[in-house]
């Protein structure tokens, strides 16, 4: 029964891979091309007449001439779409890693520059930011660098740095101190040199916080060879200020 | 009914061409291909039943899909490569035409590789070693 049903079904295929063969002959539109299909559909009749031997041979040759085809057929596309994925995730990771080393490199620059400031200073550094910019030809630039510096408190929390910080002004008097002695005789000078004294208080009480600005400004910039012009320190009044514009 | 439309299309756009061709061949080349082009795209609509019974035909009798798809596949591009080479040839580049010409052919061919390598392999199987 299983031989009956088997040769009937292959009977039948051969059958309605012929008509499919006449009908495509017929569907043909001129003679240039009739000769390459009728190659074709002859080799399809023949594989059909052939099924018998061929299951015999080897178990399913259908689907490895199915993925034959398909693979003739789809090659150059799907070809092409794996490669924009591909460069696309290429793409993706340059960006990301990128990123990474600009974050990378402001954390060191940021750090490098505390350390120098807080050694040559003597004072805290409240925080660093470096702002990279990438150009156009995707190198990357420092384009702005901005120091916010610890308020110098005088009673605050006390640590060596503010009092190394104090132990200056105290040596200033001493210094001024000197000259005054050194003209004793007149009495003209000696009421000239409060005013004298009086003006570098002034002069300490304004300036000392604009020149440790410049003073750390200049000194990053030499040190790290940027331009003073993107080197900006801030101290906490001034960063107040600023919060509130 | 629809086969007396096209006769007629198809006459009256012969009779303007043959008239435009004297004093414009272009545009009468234009006139030729555009013809050409809306006659093919109103009737290959029509196909469409034909394929319906190919496809219920080889899913009754069992036979794969691949032949069909493939058959199919090769009427088209047949059918792709002829419209294109006939429309080069009414502008008289017999030589651009038989390129196009030649182009379909080879990709009818390339769809029978791997039919003719299954074959080959199955005969070679078939023969003693």
């Amino acid at each position: 029964m299983g031989l009956m049903e088997g040769l009937s079904h292959w009977l039948r295929q051969i059958i309605a891979v012929i008509l499919l063969a006449s009908l495509i002959d017929m569907l043909l539109p001129n003679r240039t091309m009739q000769r390459y299909v009728r190659l074709v559909a002859g080799l399809f009749i023949l594989m059909t007449v052939a099924t018998p031997i061929m299951h015999w041979m080897k178990g399913d040759f259908t689907t490895k001439l199915a993925e034959g085809l398909d693979a003739v057929e789809r090659t150059p596309q799907e070809g092409a779409e794996q490669l924009a994925m591909i460069e696309k995730e290429g793409a993706k990771l340059r960006d990301k890693q990128n990123i990474q080393a600009a974050d990378l490199v402001s954390a060191r620059l940021e750090s490098a520059i505390r350390s120098e400031v807080e050694q040559s200073e003597k004072r805290g550094v409240r925080k660093v930011d470096v702002v990279l910019e990438r150009g156009n030809d995707g190198s990357l630039a420092v384009a702005k660098v901005i120091v916010l510096l610890e308020p110098e408190q005088v009673g605050g929390e006390s640590s060596r740095v503010r009092s190394a910080a104090k132990e200056v002004d105290p040596i200033a008097d001493v210094d001024i101190q000197i000259k005054v002695d050194s003209w004793p005789s007149d009495d003209h000078e000696v009421s000239a040199t409060p005013k004298v004294e009086g003006n570098s208080v002034n002069e300490k009480e304004l300036n000392p916080e604009r020149e440790a600005r410049l003073r750390i400004s200049a000194l990053i910039a030499s040190r790290f060879g940027f331009a003073a012009s993107i080197v900006e320190v801030k101290t906490p009044v001034a960063a107040d200020t600023a919060n509130s514009n | 009914m629809d086969i007396l439309q096209i006769v007629g299309i198809g006459f009256l756009a012969t009779v303007l061409i043959l008239v435009i061709r004297e004093q414009k061949p272009m545009f009468a080349y234009l006139l030729a291909s555009f013809v050409g082009v809306a006659i093919f795209l109103a009737f290959v609509g029509k196909i469409d039943n034909v394929i319906t019974v190919l496809e219920e035909l080889a899913a009754r009798s069992g036979i794969p899909t691949v032949y069909l798809k493939t058959m199919l596949k090769i009427i088209g591009i047949a059918y792709v490569a002829e419209f294109g080479a006939q429309i080069v040839r009414d502008a008289g580049l017999e030589s651009i035409a038989s390129k196009i010409e030649f182009a379909g052919k080879m990709l009818i061919l390339v769809m029978a590789v791997p039919i003719i390598s299954v074959i080959v392999e199955t005969v070679l199987n078939l023969l003693p070693a």
